[in-house]
């Protein structure tokens, strides 16, 4: 299929969902047909002390940690504790340092080796 | 107007313009739950809860900021409210244009160039419900995403669910493969379908 076809269909499945930037009947409608939610707590007070200058004091969104994952580092733990061992003894001990450092501050997500930036597609 | 009646929309918008933030107040008041409920409803697949709040916070500020742009001729608070906070939560999901908003008549510019076909409609209708009915787990969450906006910013979906960009960007090829394979399917039963009750 010619991906400019796909590329159409979808679009215009987006335009019927009400996805693309809607227009004024489109908005219109959307408010009309919304259910009214309840505010989060302190919502209106932090805008109002926003636009009047008090923006330290303001309502910020929670941050959500839930995406991180907790890592495994029970091999490189193994290296270091080996290095603890071995210090003094061991004549390549700053390169080994350095190499497990590296270890522990890289991406373990890089999956491809491009650092995540390359477009397969 | 009369003395008692509640402030009527030109009213808000030039006591905004002049800087009375009761007329925010009153605005948000308002508005604001149900154009919340507007984002909660159509964006509760693509965006967290937080993220919805925050979309309504910058459309709320927007508002304030923009007032003097408001034109009643064009349509009403409540509507213009709500064509900002939809601009903020696509923003999100690109992540990129941070508070910047789309004039009303721009933001119509590309949509009025799309035409659906009212034949085309089931076929429509199948590739949104593939989407969010079909697909699982993180094929779901980048599906309903590029499918929401083709600028969804793969950098947040792979922050958010802890994996590599190079895996949403495969992820995103796979999806659009699964869709392609679909719409083939769909199209091939129309076909026989049409067949079957020729004479």
């Amino acid at each position: 299929m010619n991906e400019k076809y796909l590329d159409k269909i979808i679009a215009k499945s987006r335009k019927l969902h009400g996805f693309c930037s809607l227009t004024p009947e489109e908005a219109e409608a959307a408010y009309e047909n919304a259910e009214a939610k309840p505010l989060p707590m302190g919502f209106i007070d932090s805008v109002l002390k926003k636009v009047s200058g008090e923006g330290e004091e303001s309502w910020e969104p929670p941050v959500s940690y839930d995406w991180i994952e907790e890592t495994d580092y029970s091999d490189v733990e193994d290296g270091v504790l080996q290095l603890h061992r071995n210090k003094g003894d061991d004549g390549d001990q700053d390169e080994l340092e350095e190499k497990l450092r590296n270890e522990l501050l890289s991406d373990d997500d890089d999956e491809d080796g491009m650092d995540g930036e390359a477009d397969p597609s | 107007m009369a003395e008692g009646d509640p402030p009527d929309d030109d009213d808000l918008a030039i006591r905004m313009m002049d800087g009375e933030e009761s007329a925010l107040q009153e605005s948000l008041e308002r508005y604001a739950p149900k154009v919340f409920g507007y984002l909660k409803s159509q964006f509760k697949y693509a965006l967290k809860e937080e993220e919805i709040e925050e979309a309504l916070q910058r459309a709320s500020l927007k508002v304030w900021e923009k007032a003097e742009t408001y034109d009643s001729t064009k349509g009403k608070l409540s509507t213009w409210f709500t064509t900002i906070a939809h601009n903020q939560a696509l923003d999100i999901i690109r992540r990129e244009t941070r508070f910047k908003v789309v004039p009303w008549d721009e933001s119509c510019e590309d949509i009025e160039a799309i035409e659906i076909d009212p034949g085309e409609q089931p076929l429509l209708e199948h590739v949104h419900d593939f989407i969010y009915n079909e697909l699982v787990g993180f094929e779901r969450i980048v599906g309903i995403n590029f499918y929401i906006t083709e600028e969804a910013n793969p950098k947040r979906l792979a922050a958010q669910h802890g994996k590599s960009v190079g895996t949403v960007n495969v992820t995103k090829h796979k999806v659009k493969t699964k869709i392609e394979k679909e719409i083939l399917a769909f199209q091939a039963k129309k076909q026989t379908r049409r067949a079957g009750t020729t004479p």
